[in-house]
């Protein structure tokens, strides 16, 4: 084709403009050019519910240059569009408002002039019906130039390339040496990193050089797909627990729109992982129904300033840390050890609260008068064989398999003369409150029990929403308090201590006070 | 001052698990450092039930004296650390609940590892021997015989020539009336 015999490309400014304000792409233009080659098709695939979708690559290299092409079976790209926007420098239209476009879209187009000598041919259509091309074709410091079918023949166009064009749509680009070279060894790489999930949901084939580009599967025994919903659209997040450290690319969660990897987020995992977990775990989060909207231009990142973004992505990362919970992965910081909420301090503060007046009658092992026990006293008026004091029983001795009996208040057990004749008085107690603990039980729904065979009360230290406020240290202190409250409040409502209302306001009021 | 906890058992999700829960009793006096301590302390207990269980197998009573010895090392070993800084208020129910022995058999397997070295304990002597020695070993030491009837046991032991359970009890009997 004669350069001087083509036709200036025209120009849509409002998306040149877009173009140079966002400086569109941070990957080289030969990288992509072949992400929006298969994003393209893919969009093309969806929306024409192709069946077998495949998208051929192959590599050509003549007299003339090296180039790399392209086939995909998506419907061809419908004349009108083909004739008009197509051939439109910085025009770019999407299938819903265009009919099936093939491949299109600026990323091609910016290929195009990103270096002098550059020459993109499309061909599209059925060879039973008609066949659609175009060349365009740029030099440094001109405007690109067009040629299109039906003034320029195929022949013109296509000048030495042998192409075999049946169905679809096929694009041949120009690349320089070193381009070609690096495409034509690491385009598998290349694949996998922008359209793994995509593969590995079967979403289409690809065929480099004829051999089928399978999915990267870092370690098939360790794939556990989970979904969640929000907003009532689903979010299927893949996680993948790797044999051998995986490149900080890959790290921690890979965002997905359209099946096609967007970005990835490295979250601080070295105090929070046990091992190298942290370094082998990657989650391939697919947000397509939340976030499509929300792709920038360069479809490389998310509008990240978008609330509705940064609440999705808070959720993956939710996500990511009950998953590592569930798989005990989770390990506590080195600030969790040195630093801890004191379980006596909780028990004291509510101790004292459950013994105050307010809250008489939020202890549950305790009724909800005083107890009267009998003790020795030399001057007591009353026979201890006729008190029906209340007498407290462990369950057996204490000392560690050495013998010896438990005492009670000020080191006095409480007293019992069968005889009747030692004399004593009875004396006002107050109970000491339940004993308490902490469980690390990530798969217990609850956040804390009462146990009350044990006469004690649980705090589940594993439970993902107290992992994900487990820092600062004031946070997991007043969750804690809300979580023994929370055990408590379950209790006066299982009695029917009082009318739900008055159950809700003590229990502010005792959180209020405990915290 | 130690720190009073109680060993329980919780059912969650399907499983149960040991659980350290701080007792309610004197807590007013800890210091404000002990839920570190009982973290570490729940992972003490956690591997002195698995080395039991490893060293148990299905059932304790085809378990070589030697075996039962070295459970007495454990538990021992287990008193020693826990009674540094631990009251355990639950001490009996929870050790036996989670060895599976009896209260007196612990008290036995522990004494026995105190009084006995590990080269007096041999297999061709059923533990029960020994713990018939080990109940009378006040009085057999009061006589100055303690030692000599260890010795005696093992002999038989060597030899093939234990007499029954209970007529080992008798004869120990005997010796110590003989003797007064």
């Amino acid at each position: 084709m004669n350069w001087d015999n083509m036709e200036d490309m025209k120009t849509d400014t409002k998306h040149a403009m877009e173009i140079i304000g966002e400086r569109l792409y941070e990957e080289p233009p030969h990288i992509t050019l072949i992400q929006e080659i298969i994003g393209n098709a893919n969009d093309e695939f969806r929306s024409h519910e192709v069946i077998d979708p495949t998208i051929l690559i192959d590599f050509q290299e003549n007299a003339d240059g090296y180039y790399i092409i392209f086939n995909n079976n998506a419907p061809p790209i419908p004349k009108h569009f083909f004739l008009e926007d197509y051939q439109t420098f910085f025009k770019s239209s999407k299938s819903a408002e265009t009919g099936g476009i093939g491949f299109v879209g600026v990323g091609a187009k910016q290929f195009v002039t990103s270096k002098g000598d550059r020459k993109v041919i499309t061909i599209t259509g059925d060879i039973k019906n008609e066949i659609l091309a175009s060349l365009w074709m740029h030099k440094e410091g001109q405007p690109v130039k067009v040629a299109v079918t039906p003034k320029y023949s195929i022949d013109e166009i296509l000048g030495s390339q042998k192409i075999q064009h049946t169905y679809g749509t096929t694009m041949i680009a120009s690349l320089t040496k070193e381009e070609y070279d690096e495409l034509k060894e690491g385009m598998e790489h290349i694949i996998h990193w922008w359209w793994n999930y995509g593969l590995l949901t079967n979403k289409f084939k690809i065929f480099v050089s004829g051999k089928e580009i399978g999915a990267w599967i870092p370690n098939p025994k360790e794939k556990h797909v989970r979904d969640f919903q929000q907003n009532s659209k689903k979010v299927n997040c893949i996680f993948w627990i790797s044999d051998e450290e995986l490149h900080d690319d890959l790290l921690n969660i890979v965002w997905v729109v359209a099946d096609k990897r967007i970005k990835n987020k490295k979250l601080e995992t070295s105090t929070r992982v046990k091992k190298n977990f942290g370094k082998r775990i990657f989650c391939y989060a697919d947000v397509t129904k939340l976030l499509k909207g929300y792709v920038n231009m360069s479809k490389e990142d998310f509008r990240n300033s978008e609330s509705d973004v940064r609440k999705v992505k808070e959720r993956v990362r939710d996500e990511f840390w009950k998953f590592i919970v569930s798989q005990d992965l989770f390990k506590e910081s080195e600030q969790d050890v040195t630093k801890n909420v004191e379980l006596e301090i909780l028990m004291k503060k509510f101790n004292e609260a459950l013994q105050s007046e307010k809250f008489k009658n939020w202890n549950p092992f305790m009724a909800k008068k005083n107890r009267i026990v009998p003790v020795l006293d030399s001057d007591g008026d009353e026979s201890l064989s006729e008190s029906d004091g209340y007498q407290k029983t462990e369950d057996e001795s204490s000392t560690n398999g050495n013998g010896g009996i438990l005492g009670d208040d000020d080191g006095k057990g409480h007293s019992f003369d069968k005889s009747g004749k030692e004399k004593g008085e009875k004396k006002t107690r107050k109970s000491k409150g339940f004993d308490m603990g902490e469980i690390n039980a990530p798969k217990d729904e609850r956040e804390s029990w009462i146990e009350y065979d044990e006469k004690s009360l649980l705090i589940n230290i594993g439970h993902p929403f107290f992992v994900k406020h487990n820092e600062p240290l004031t946070l997991r202190e007043f969750n804690k308090c809300r979580v023994i409250v929370d055990a408590l409040v379950r209790h006066q409502i299982e009695n029917e201590t009082g009318d739900i209302q008055m159950i809700l306001d003590e229990a502010r009021n005792l959180l209020h006070e405990v915290s | 001052m130690k720190i009073p906890i109680k060993i329980i058992q919780v059912k969650t999700n399907g499983e149960t698990k040991n659980v350290i829960i701080l007792h309610s009793s004197d807590y007013f006096e800890l210091k404000g450092d002990s839920t570190e301590k009982i973290k570490e302390f729940e992972k003490l207990y956690s591997n002195i039930i698995d080395k039991i269980k490893k060293i148990k197998g299905a059932k304790y009573d085809k378990l070589p004296s030697s075996k039962f010895y070295q459970l007495g090392q454990i538990l021992k070993e287990f008193n020693q650390k826990a009674d540094n800084g631990f009251e355990i208020k639950n001490y009996n129910k929870s050790i036996s609940r989670d060895f599976e022995l009896s209260k007196d058999y612990i008290y036995d397997l522990i004494t026995i590892a105190e009084l006995f070295k590990k080269i007096e304990i041999l297999d061709s002597v059923p533990f029960s021997y020994y713990r018939a020695l080990k109940r009378k070993r006040k009085e057999l030491e009061n006589l100055g015989l303690f030692e000599k009837e260890k010795k005696r046991l093992n002999k038989m032991g060597k030899e093939d020539k234990l007499p029954g359970r209970e007529q080992y009890k008798v004869e120990l009997i005997k010796i110590i009336e003989k003797s007064k």
